[in-house]
């Protein structure tokens, strides 16, 4: 019955048999998270324009890897997608290149060697009354203005609520990295609102 | 993990991790008793409460732009009903020269059940959401102009109340790649949903009535518009409901 499994694999091959399920699959699985994934290309990529088109590229990608999704931790699955993307994206569309581990270390390194340690940092920050007089404007200038690896994670951790353990599955990174860059991150962000609420 | 001897960058990070809610109970402790003795880490505490704080209520997550999701749907082709390939029309009309019709039709409706399944997977996420329902009002003239704008279709709201199906409120799914007006009735413990189908949709509800994994579902026309419902209640109960939301005014 040579003809009869050339019928049903031509079947298949459109779509209309396995097409349905992985179409009801990306329906249960990417859909419910679309506002996250907006969100996250919008702060990765600085425009709701540019967030939109990223958020399609990427759901496009879900829906081609849908098949690899294992069922667990949809939403943290959705992010990386889509965090993987805007960097493609960007790379091709703003010549983006992500800061290397190297180029962090050297970062860190020139930090300590300059005293931005902790104390430093300490003395920098704002009293909380301040921050929480900030608005919503300079929130977001301070976040948009931080380097790409502290951004996604202040970002994925205090405007998506993620755990840490999904953050570290997002950006690729183990979860010790995960709250040095948070801390940090999260320090500079103080550090801009202090020096703008001094001058 | 013990703040105890660590170093002044270690325990900044166990701050936060603490503030984060990420760490256990012990190691909670142990960080409450280090904020509390080292004024350096209790500023820092301080600032990164209130930070945290501005962030999650200054600024919410992105809204969506308006029909985003229909044109997601649409790119991945979740809006496009799957055509056969034109090799598989013509290796189907050789095939229907040779044999019984029965085996195309066969695979034909193996795709036509898939609104069946995916309806049921619409009502049972709503189930397993916090609420079955984006609208919640037991009252049809509140939840029927929810509806507005929303999708293609009007719903009928029905008041079916005395015939035991309390109204609980309504929602919006996607089935077969386009959003469909969801109402939601009650029966005691049970949840009906009925969706308002589009002409696409309607094609394909070529059952009367059907199951799939224990969900009833039945398949009805009222006017010019195709109703179908889904629930766990059972299937006499589900046709009675049926007969009322079509008799209702």
């Amino acid at each position: 019955m040579g003809i009869f499994r050339f019928i049903i694999q031509s079947y298949e091959r459109s779509a209309c048999v396995d097409g349905n399920d992985s179409k009801a699959r990306f329906a249960s699985v990417v859909l419910p998270h679309l506002a996250d994934a907006f969100t996250l290309a919008r702060w990765l990529s600085g425009s709701r324009a540019d967030a939109e088109d990223i958020t399609q590229e990427a759901c496009l990608r879900a829906f081609r890897a849908i098949e690899t999704f294992r069922g667990e931790q949809a939403r943290a699955w959705v992010l990386t997608i889509v965090r993987n993307t805007a960097h493609s994206w960007l790379a091709k569309n703003r010549n983006f290149k992500l800061v290397s581990v190297d180029d962090l270390h050297a970062e860190d390194r020139t930090e300590m060697e300059l005293g931005g340690s902790l104390g430093e940092a300490a003395a920098m920050t704002p009293e909380s009354k301040l921050i929480a007089q900030v608005d919503a404007a300079d929130l977001e200038t301070a976040i948009a203005g931080l380097p790409d690896v502290f951004r996604e994670v202040v970002v994925l951790r205090d405007i998506q609520g993620l755990s840490y353990q999904e953050i570290g599955m997002v950006a690729g990174v183990a979860i010790g990295t995960v709250m040095s860059r948070l801390s940090r991150g999260r320090r500079r962000v103080l550090e801009r609102l202090g020096r703008r609420q001094d001058g | 993990m013990t703040l105890r001897g660590a170093t002044p960058e270690h325990a900044s990070l166990l701050v936060h991790a603490y503030l984060d809610g990420e760490l256990s109970v012990s190691e909670a402790v142990e960080a409450e008793r280090a904020i509390a003795a080292d004024s350096t880490l209790a500023a820092e505490a301080a600032a990164v409460r209130a930070l945290k704080h501005v962030l999650q209520t200054k600024l919410p997550p992105e809204r969506l732009p308006p029909d985003f999701t229909a044109r997601v749907a649409n790119r991945v082709g979740l809006a496009r009903r799957p055509r056969p390939t034109w090799t598989v029309l013509a290796a189907s009309v050789v095939l229907a020269a040779g044999l019984s019709s029965a085996v195309t039709s066969m695979l034909l409706r193996t795709t036509d059940d898939a609104i069946y399944a995916e309806s049921v997977d619409s009502h049972l996420r709503a189930l397993m959401a916090a609420r079955p329902v984006e609208v919640t009002s037991s009252e049809r003239h509140a939840v029927k102009p929810w509806f507005n704008g929303k999708s293609v279709q009007a719903p009928k709201v029905a008041d079916l109340s005395a015939d035991g199906f309390p109204l609980v409120g309504g929602r919006i799914d996607v089935i077969h790649g386009a959003p469909v007006p969801a109402v939601v009735y009650n029966r005691r413990l049970h949840t009906i949903s009925v969706w308002a189908a589009t002409e696409a949709q309607a094609e394909r509800l070529t059952k009367g009535a059907t199951s799939v994994n224990g969900t009833n579902l039945v398949v009805w026309r009222a006017g010019d518009m195709t109703y179908w419902a889904a629930s766990d209640l059972n299937a006499a109960e589900l046709a009675t409901f049926a007969r009322a939301f079509a008799a209702a005014p």
